[in-house]
């Protein structure tokens, strides 16, 4: 099967509705029949990379806590747009560990490849 | 000529996306490009829903995809945990979860997002409505 | 209609097919019962893998797939514990599947 890279965005945040896990899903599942996986998160998605979530506490499931083990399915690093932290005042520090910023000669860089781009 | 292939993550009826994604599927088809598949998610799933019952005054999409699916031989695959999480149901899933009714059959087919990796494998092109 | 397994007198709930309902039924006794319905008579290395994809779900609230439960037991175990061919000899009907039922997971996505 020929290996194509797969640039995920995530945009919303993580509890509106079901964006959030479904991009995950959609990642896990292309990663684990062999593509090549980048995920990236900007505009509200950024919101998804806060640490230290309670989501038990409005019953839904914590889907972010899942975000650690995607080293296991080669989805390393998660991209995070610094311009969509920056206007939501959100600093790298809030966020958990493993991911990383791009700022906008990196954001380029990351869609110079050739690849399919999904959007969630 | 390039490999297309579509995702549709938008239901029908609330945008006209749905509508978009037929009439550029159609275009491929009938261009000198391929088609290699087009993949529901999300609340695409609802494109799959045979009980829609279409307004006489507007274009059948369900029958439109049917129909395209049957002349192209474009194969028509829907997530089966986005689609049975939203009662569509092919008869597996009804089977398998002691449900009654069944409402996605052929030409439409229940599948993993594995099978979308693969059809992406095959593919230079995703569009996504 | 329900589906339970009967075990020390007690009825636990499962779906259709054989997981449990709750996470929090299990115990390592149950797991043996489980097991004995999969045709699985438990070593200490299927102990091994069973704890293992208890211990993934639990910090990272899903089951691993295939790849992710291959490359993650290399990691931690070695390269030849870390491999598809080892832990299907375990489990023949899918690591994915049997080794998350054995250890009380949720049935894993059709979808993954």
């Amino acid at each position: 099967m020929t290996q194509r890279h797969i640039t995920i965005i995530a945009q919303q945040g993580p509890y509106a509705n079901s964006a959030g896990q479904d991009a995950l899903d959609f990642a896990m599942a292309m990663a684990n029949f062999g593509q090549h996986v980048n995920l990236v998160f900007m505009h509200d998605g950024v919101f998804q990379l806060l640490a230290n979530q309670h989501a038990e506490s409005i019953f839904r499931k914590d889907f972010t806590k899942c975000f650690a083990a995607l080293t296991y399915y080669d989805i390393e690093p998660i991209y995070v747009c610094q311009r969509s932290l920056a206007a939501r005042n959100v600093s790298p520090n809030d966020l958990i560990v493993g991911v990383e910023t791009l700022d906008e000669v990196g954001m380029q860089a990351l869609f110079k490849t050739p690849q399919h781009l999904v959007t969630f | 000529m390039a490999q297309f292939s579509i995702l549709i993550t938008s239901a029908p009826h609330i945008n006209d996306k749905g509508l978009s994604a037929f009439r550029f599927a159609q275009t491929v088809l009938n261009s000198e490009h391929q088609l290699q598949g087009i993949f529901f998610y999300q609340d695409g799933v609802h494109h799959a829903n045979a009980l829609q019952i279409n307004p006489s005054s507007g274009f059948d999409l369900y029958q439109g995809w049917t129909n395209l699916a049957l002349t192209h031989q474009c194969p028509l695959m829907v997530c089966v945990t986005a689609a049975t999480k939203r009662g569509v149901l092919s008869a597996n899933d009804a089977a398998d979860h002691d449900k009654t009714a069944v409402n996605l059959s052929a030409p439409f087919e229940a599948l993993g997002l594995g099978e979308l990796a693969v059809l992406l494998s095959q593919s230079d092109r995703l569009v996504q409505f | 209609m329900n589906h339970v397994i009967t075990f020390e007198n007690r009825h636990i709930d499962t779906d259709k097919f054989g997981y449990l309902l709750n996470v929090n039924d299990w115990q390592p006794e149950l797991a043996e019962k489980i097991a004995q319905l999969e045709g699985i008579e438990l070593s200490p290395a299927h102990w091994e893998v069973v704890n293992f994809v208890r211990d993934f779900y639990l910090e990272f609230n899903t089951s691993p797939a295939i790849r992710a439960l291959v490359k993650a037991m290399a990691l931690k175990l070695g390269a030849d514990k870390g491999n598809s061919r080892y832990l299907f000899r375990l489990f023949p009907d899918g690591p994915a599947k049997q080794a998350t039922k054995i250890a009380g997971l949720p049935k894993p996505a059709k979808c993954l």
